[in-house]
C-alpha cells in the first residue's frame, strides 16, 4: 500500500484526510508541519506528500524548496486556502504536482492523489 | 481617507466578501449571506456583536503583512463555531469538544480570510505574507484590546447561514501605511 504524507497543522484536517486515505487503501502518515514531515521522510520516506501552506516552525512553501534542492522525487499536491497568484505561480515552480484551493471536499484530494500515483487507472 | 477613497475601498470589500462567502458556502453546503461592507476610519473601530450564546463568542485573529499590512477578525459564538467544525470536518457534534470547534474554527478563518486578503491583494498587486490564525479573546469587548496595528481603515460585514441561524462577524483592519489603498483599486483612477 502506498504511504501518503499528510503535512497539515491543523489536526482534525489530518484526521479526517488520513481516515479518507484509509479508506481508499492508502497507507497515511501524519507530520504537523515541515521541519517534522521532513523527520518522517528521512525516517522512512512516502510515496506521495499532501501538504498545507501556512503551518508553523516551517510552511510547506519551505518544505518544497528543501524537497527541491535534495531533488526528490517524492510527488507532492499542495492544498492550502492561499490565493495569491504569484504564491500559486512559486508553488508550481517548486515542483508540485497539484495545487488544491481550500475549502476542497477529501474526496477530491483522493482523486488526485489517484490520478498522480495510479494515471493508468 | 477621502469619501472617494472609502468607496474604492467599499467596492473592492465587496468582491473580496463575495469571495469569502463563495467560500463559505462550499464549507456549509448552504446558502451565505452577507452584509455590504461598512467602511469607517480609525475613530469608529467596530465592536463585536454582543453575543446571543450562552456561551459566549470568540474572536480569532489573521495578521497579514507586507505591501499590504492589516488584520482580520472573526468573531462568532461556541455554538455557530461548533456548527461549522463540523461542517467543515464532517465530525458529527457529538464528538465534537470546544478545543475542535475552535481548531476548525481556526481553519475556517485561514479559508476565509485568505479569501479575503488574497483577492485583495491580486487586484490591488499589493504583495502580502499571510500569518496562521490565533485565538484573539472570549467575549472581547473592543478589537482595540486586541489589535497589534494602527489603523486607518476598519471594514465590517455579517457574514450569515440563515439555513442554520450561524452568524459570522468579520472586520477587517486595515494598517495604516495602507491608508491610500483605495487608489490601488483598479477602475478607480489616483484620487
Amino acid at each position: 500500500m502506498a504511504k501518503v504524507l499528510v503535512v497539515d497543522d491543523s489536526r482534525i484536517q489530518r484526521r479526517v484526510l488520513s481516515s479518507k486515505l484509509t479508506s481508499a487503501g492508502y497507507t497515511p502518515i501524519e507530520a504537523e508541519n515541515g521541519l517534522e514531515a521532513l523527520k518522517c521522510i528521512d525516517a522512512d520516506p512516502p510515496d506521495f506528500i499532501v501538504t498545507d501552506m501556512h503551518m508553523p516552525e516551517m510552511n510547506g512553501i519551505e518544505l518544497l524548496r528543501i524537497l527541491k534542492e535534495r531533488k526528490s522525487e517524492i510527488p507532492v499536491i499542495v492544498v492550502t486556502a492561499e490565493i495569491q497568484i504569484d504564491v500559486i505561480e512559486e508553488v508550481k515552480m517548486l515542483g508540485a504536482k497539484a495545487f488544491l484551493i481550500k475549502p476542497v471536499k477529501p474526496e477530491f484530494i483522493i482523486q488526485a492523489v489517484d490520478f498522480i500515483l495510479k494515471p493508468a487507472s | 481617507m477621502t469619501e472617494l477613497e472609502m468607496d474604492a475601498l467599499a467596492d473592492l470589500m465587496n468582491v473580496c466578501m463575495g469571495r469569502a462567502a463563495d467560500s463559505l458556502n462550499l464549507i456549509m453546503n448552504q446558502r451565505v449571506f452577507w452584509t455590504i461592507p461598512d467602511i469607517s476610519d480609525e475613530n469608529c473601530m467596530p465592536m463585536p456583536l454582543p453575543s446571543t450564546s450562552a456561551d459566549g463568542q470568540h474572536t480569532l485573529a489573521l495578521a497579514f503583512k507586507g505591501n499590504l499590512s492589516g488584520e482580520i477578525y472573526l468573531t462568532i459564538s461556541g455554538q455557530d463555531a461548533r456548527i461549522i467544525a463540523c461542517a467543515l470536518s464532517g465530525i458529527t457534534e457529538a464528538e465534537m469538544d470546544e478545543s475542535m470547534a475552535l481548531e476548525s474554527m481556526s481553519e475556517s478563518l485561514n479559508i476565509l480570510g485568505n479569501a479575503v486578503i488574497g483577492t485583495m491583494s491580486n487586484m490591488t498587486k499589493l504583495s502580502t505574507s499571510i500569518g496562521i490564525p490565533r485565538h484573539a479573546g472570549h467575549n472581547i469587548s473592543s478589537f482595540e484590546e486586541v489589535a497589534t496595528i494602527k489603523v486607518s481603515a476598519s471594514v465590517r460585514s455579517l457574514v450569515s447561514v440563515p439555513s442554520t441561524s450561524v452568524l459570522v462577524d468579520f472586520v477587517l483592519l486595515i494598517d495604516e501605511k495602507n491608508a491610500n489603498i483605495g487608489q490601488c483599486v483598479p477602475g478607480h483612477a489616483p484620487l
